[in-house]
This record gives structure tokens, sequence and C-alpha cells, in this order.
């Protein structure tokens, strides 16, 4: 369940940063991804909320740093 | 969930991206659009948006069918996260957009400064998306602790501000601007006493935005987006995203990218001249409910109770349509007396019969009726909406004519009217007195023009329904629809005997006696059964005493396929001749022909037009069109159900 939740976030990931999902990982963070600025990454937050129907709160978007952080914050949500 | 409240799955949405790959290697862009709108309709979220975006510029520029049009976002406020948004609501329109967005709130820098990359872009159109919070604060966030004289000069102030700017960016470019109006806060400072007051915050934004839509008037190629209206149909705690708003100044909210976009897109197929001319409408189901072929005028729903007034409802919105110059025509499978009593004589019918520019009612198939109209108006396909509650029928035309626009009517009939009014496929940018005696016009030109029938392609379109049928005694299973057929099929019955369930077993439980139910499938799904043949083998002749098929089938030579199949039976049982007989009814014109049609000679004819015929089988029988497959069950004459 968890790898199907994390390969879904990938699929999300590549989509709006323009690569492969094969690409993302956990060493894939806001520091080492170029396209993962901060218009890319509300609309991460945009198609997380839709794709897994559920809201962040403020704090919770900015803590989402990492794709970790992405998998986990998603996972204590749904 | 999509937009018409049914939830598809994901292999219909995963089918739709394949026809999106298909119609891109195909060159085929009417597909392309139509699977864009489909796919906009089912899933409007981020994903499709981005999706159609890669989609639509990954589209040849060398296409000159689809129009290009370089569009720059202005704003107070973040918006990129529009542009997925809007560039697929555009590709589903036809239009191909290139975007450009400077930073937000730099809208005064980037016009006023003749260098900047505005100029340097040669947009056609700008988008100016002011938020009155960002515009305007006195007449926001500050209301309250700004003196009333301030106030009311905001009105002035809003006036010549933006005055200037469209003076100073029509130095430098020609390009359409949209400029939006300001919205109302979701609450006003002044809470319950505000409309109360002298000088209320939600009059003073009115007043604003009759500034706002002043300047624009005067300005030529200049038009004011009503944002206001646009915020209200959905409701400022939809629309505004708090949260996105204070963190990352991007108020929009992601329900609202999808209404955003679309209401952009009406103004710029405006500006293309794009907007849709004639609007096509299906009747039964679609302008009142249920069917007036079976229902007849007292029976069909419009009027002022649920149902019947979310029809005048619909129906007063197609009015309003075609007084402001929209064509409206109608395509219908229906025979055309009943359909001429529905308007001549229905108290509560809102459309008259004058109002249509054209009117294609026979049973032929509505892609043809479709071409019908289009070449009787002198207008292209491309330029139809057609709007119908039947899917089987939407996908039909879908598929034979990919450059209609197509609006499938929800099932519930209130939701007609978003349903027609939500894109805006007829609204323009300006309405001239031409645009008003337009449909006038062009219903001269129906009256001229005599009415033609493509015969060549109905065998076209019977082949592409790839039909199968399943031929059944009746049995325990099917008395029930079978009995229930012969009491409601008023259409295409030939004698219209009605039977209980007991009446039928009595007949079936004579060997001399045949009973059969039709079973028809086609590509959109299973119509069940809709066709039942009674006969009587008497002396060496098959006496036909029911014939019957259900309205949703009629036009489809299920009738040549059930008659083949009685001669095949009549000649196993060693009969010399099929006897049909047609009773007339107000109801049942379109059986009539059906014997004649099929090589019957006329026996007799009494004084009520009542008239038999007779089919010898030894002169050859009735064959069946290759287009069905057919199934046949065991039946035997006088079979037990």
């Amino acid at each position: 369940m968890s790898n199907s939740l994390e390969e879904t976030i990938k699929g999300i990931m590549a989509d709006i940063f323009g690569m492969e999902p094969s690409a993302i990982g956990d060493a894939s963070s806001r520091e080492t991804l170029e396209q993962w600025d901060s218009a890319n990454h509300i609309s991460l937050v945009f198609a997380l909320e839709t794709e897994f129907s559920l809201s962040f709160e403020v704090e919770e978007i900015e803590s989402m740093l990492t794709f970790r952080d992405v998998v986990e914050t998603v996972q204590a949500k749904v | 969930m999509s937009r018409d409240g049914t939830q598809q799955a994901p292999e219909y949405l995963n089918s739709l991206r394949a026809d999106l790959t298909a119609a891109h290697e195909a060159g085929d862009l009417w597909r392309a659009m139509q699977t864009a709108r489909e796919l906009l309709q089912q899933d409007p979220g981020p994903r499709i948006f981005r999706l159609l975006r890669k989609f639509a510029e990954s589209w040849p520029t060398s296409d000159s069918r689809l129009v290009p049009l370089n569009v720059a976002l202005l704003s107070s406020f973040s918006i990129e996260f529009t542009q997925d948004a809007l560039a697929a609501f555009a590709f589903a329109s036809g239009l191909g957009i290139k975007l450009y967005q400077p930073g937000y709130g730099q809208f005064r820098q980037e016009i006023l400064n003749p260098a900047s990359g505005l100029y340097r872009f040669a947009p056609d159109v700008v988008i100016l998306a002011l938020e009155g919070e960002d515009w305007c604060p006195k007449a926001y966030a500050n209301f309250v602790s700004t003196p009333e004289t301030d106030r009311a000069s905001t009105v002035t102030e809003i006036g010549i501000s933006l005055r200037s700017l469209l003076a100073a960016f029509r130095k430098g470019c020609a390009a359409s601007v949209l400029v939006h109006n300001l919205a109302q806060p979701e609450f006003p400072g002044m809470g319950t006493i505000d409309w109360s007051s002298d000088f209320s915050q939600r009059s003073l934004i009115g007043r604003l935005n009759e500034a706002v839509a002043e300047a624009c008037r005067e300005a030529p190629s200049v038009y004011a987006v009503d944002y206001a209206g646009l915020v209200n149909r959905f409701g400022s705690r939809v629309w505004y995203d708090r949260r996105m708003s204070l963190f990352a100044r991007a108020p929009i909210s992601s329900q609202a990218l999808a209404p955003l976009a679309r209401e952009w897109v009406k103004y710029l197929r405006g500006i293309r001249g794009m907007n849709k001319k004639c609007l096509v409408l299906d009747l039964d189901n679609t302008l009142w409910g249920g069917v007036i072929g079976e229902d007849g005028l007292a029976g069909i729903r419009l009027g002022p109770n649920y149902p019947g007034n979310a029809f005048v409802d619909f129906q007063r919105a197609v009015l309003d349509l075609r007084l402001r110059g929209t064509i409206i025509a109608v395509a219908s499978k229906n025979n055309p007396q009943d359909v001429d009593e529905a308007f001549g004589k229905h108290e509560s019918m809102v459309l008259r019969r004058e109002h249509f520019s054209a009117w294609q009612v026979h049973w032929n198939p509505k892609p043809e009726s479709l071409r019908e109209i289009a070449s009787t108006l002198n207008i292209g396909l491309d330029h139809i909406v057609f709007a119908d509650d039947n899917p089987a029928e939407c996908d039909l035309v879908r598929l034979a004519l990919p450059m209609v626009t197509v609006i499938r009517l929800p099932s519930e009939p209130e939701r007609y009217v978003e349903a027609l009014l939500d894109d805006g496929w007829f609204d323009a940018l300006a309405l001239s007195s031409e645009d008003s005696r337009r449909a006038d016009l062009y219903r001269q030109r129906d009256q001229a023009e005599s009415i033609k029938t493509e015969y060549g392609s109905v065998e076209e379109y019977l082949r592409d329904l790839q039909m199968d049928i399943v031929v059944a005694p009746v049995n325990t299973g099917s008395l029930a629809r079978a009995a229930q057929l012969t009491q409601k099929t008023n259409q295409f019955n030939a004698t219209t005997q009605r039977y209980s369930e007991a009446d039928m077993l009595a007949r079936l439980s004579d060997p001399s006696w045949l009973a059969a139910t039709f079973t028809v499938k086609d590509r959109f799904g299973d119509n069940g059964i809709v066709g039942l043949v009674m006969a009587q083998l008497r002396a060496e002749s098959m006496y036909i005493d029911t014939f019957l098929l259900s309205c949703r089938v009629i036009g489809r030579s299920v009738e040549t396929a059930m008659l083949a199949w009685l001669c095949d039976r009549a000649v196993e049982l060693g009969a010399d001749a099929l006897v049909g007989a047609i009773i007339p009814t107000a109801k049942n014109a379109p059986v009539r022909g059906v014997f004649l049609s099929h090589g019957f000679k006329k026996l007799t004819e009494d004084d009520s037009a009542a008239s038999s015929w007779r089919l010898e089988l030894r002169g050859g029988t009735v064959r069946r069109p290759d287009w069905f497959r057919v199934e046949c069950r065991a039946v035997q004459s006088g079979s037990k159900p």
C-alpha cells in the first residue's frame, strides 16, 4: 500500500517537474532539484490535495522539503 | 468526480488518453479537441490540465486550423497556477496559446516600460487580473478606517488609473485587453449594517465596477471580464484559498482554476470570432420531459411543477440565446405531427416553431440531420453545438462529426441550464443589431429550402452501430416485458393489440401461435428487449397479429431483420405466405409503410383505413440486412412459457 502511495507521489512529482518518475527518490529535495521551485511546490500541493482528497496546513506545506517528507506528510493524512 | 456528477472508471480516462495519442498520430485536430473537451468534462483537475497543456504544445504549429494566440497574464497576485488550465481549455476550443507572465504585481511596470518583456512578447491578448484587495485597498481591508469622502474618491481614482494604463498600453501595442472587475469581499467590514449605511462597502465596489466597465467601454478592443460574477457563481469561500493567499500570494483555490480558465477562454474565442452560431436541440427529454410520441401532449413534463418547470427554465435559457442572435434548430427522432402538436398546442411551451431556423424531425440518424442543418443554414459544422440527453446519440454525433461541439445533458433536468451555459459557446464580445436579426434571416432561408435526405450514409450509420440481435421465444423471463411492450408501444406498432400477461399466455398455449422477442445490442450497450412479433399459422398462411418496435430503435432497420426472421420461420413451418395488417392510430405513422416497403401486396383496405398485406414466400422472402449479427434461441410454435 505504502509502496503504491510512493509510486503515485513519484508520478505526480515527475509530472509537475517534467522528469522521469525513476529520477525521483529519497535523495530528491528542494535543494537538489532545480525544478522544485516555489511555484512548482504550490502546484505539487494542489495536485496532492486533489489526488488524495486532503488538505494541508501551511506548516505542513512548508515542512515538505524532501521526497521523503512529502510521502510521510501524505501518509499521516490518508 | 466529473462535472456531470458521474464517477468515471479510470479505464475510461485511459481510453480517452489513448484517443488523444491516436488523434495526434493521425493529425486529427477535431478529434483531439473533442477528446480534450471530454477529458475536461470528466476530470477537470491539475493532472489533466498539465497533460493537455503539454499535448497542445506538442501540436504542430504548422497546422493552421489551430488558431495561434499570444496571451499575456498580468496580475496583482501569483497566477502561474492558472496557466495549465488556461492552455488546456484553450486547446479544447481550438486555440493554440503561448503564454507570457511577468512576476506578480509588476503589471504597472510592464505596461509603462516600452522595453518590457510584455511588448517583446507581442501579445494578441493581455489579461489584467487584479484583485480589488490589491488594486484598491480603501474599498477592501481599509474600508472601515477610510473616511467617507476618501471612499467616494476611490471611484474617480480607479477610472483615472485604468484609463492611463490603457492609454500607455495602446501606444505600444494593439492587443485586446481583458480587465477583471472586482469581486465582493466575503464579509463586508461593517457586517449586517453595511447595506443600511449611506455609503456601503458593497455599493462602493459596485460603483468601482461601473467605473471599470466605463473605462473599458471607451477604449477599443478592451473588455471587462465579470470576475465578480464568476466568484459569485461559486462563492468566495470556494473560490479563494485563504491559506495560499497568505502563504504564497496565490489566492485562487485549485477548484477555481477550471471555471476561471473556462471564463477566460469565452473571451479569447470571442476575440478570434470563434463563438458558435447554431444550437441544435433534441426534443424528447431535452425541451420537455418524456417522449411526445409515447406520452402524448398531456403526458409530457412541461409546466409549473417539477420536473416540468426545469424544462421551462431550459427553454427560457434557449430563448435568451435565440434573442441575442444564436440560431436554434431541432434534430429529433419523432413523428412530425406529434411535434407540431406539441409546439402548436402545449400551453407551457416557451419556444415556438418560428424560433427555429432549421427543423429535422424524422427517424433518420442525427449526424445526417446535423449535416442537413449545416447545409440548409450554410454554416460550417464546426459552428454547431448539439445538445441531447441521450448518451448514445451524443457519442454517435461525436464519432461521425468530430467538429461539432456536443453537450451531453446531465441526468437531472435542473442542471440543463448550467450544462448549456457553462462553456459560453455562443458568447460574443459585442452584440450588433445584425446578431439579433440573424436568426430570423436563417429562418427565412429554412422555409425557402426544401428538405433533402442523404440515404447514402444511412447504411454507413447502421454498420457503425454494430448491432447484434438476439431472437428468443417469449418465455417466463420475458413474458412481463413482452406484455408491457404491447401495452406501451404506440408508434411502431402495426396493430396496437394490447395484451395482459394472461392474455398472452393463453395465445402461447395454442400450438399454432408463435411469439418472439428481439433484443438489440449495439456499440453503446444493450437496449434490452425492444421488438415483439406474434403470429399464427392458419391454413397455409402465417398471420402477423403483433409487430412492434420500441421507439428507441426506430430507424435502424430492425424491422427488416424481424420480418426476415419471420419469413424463415414461416418457410420452415410450411407456410406459403405472410399476412400482415396495419390498423392506423393517431400515433403509429412510423409503422404504416412497413409491409409495403418489404414487398408485401395490399389485399384490402376498409373504411377505417385498416389494410391487410400479403407476401408470397415462393416469390422471395425478406432478406436480413448484413449489418446485423443475429443469434436465434430455439423458438417452437406454441412453445410454452
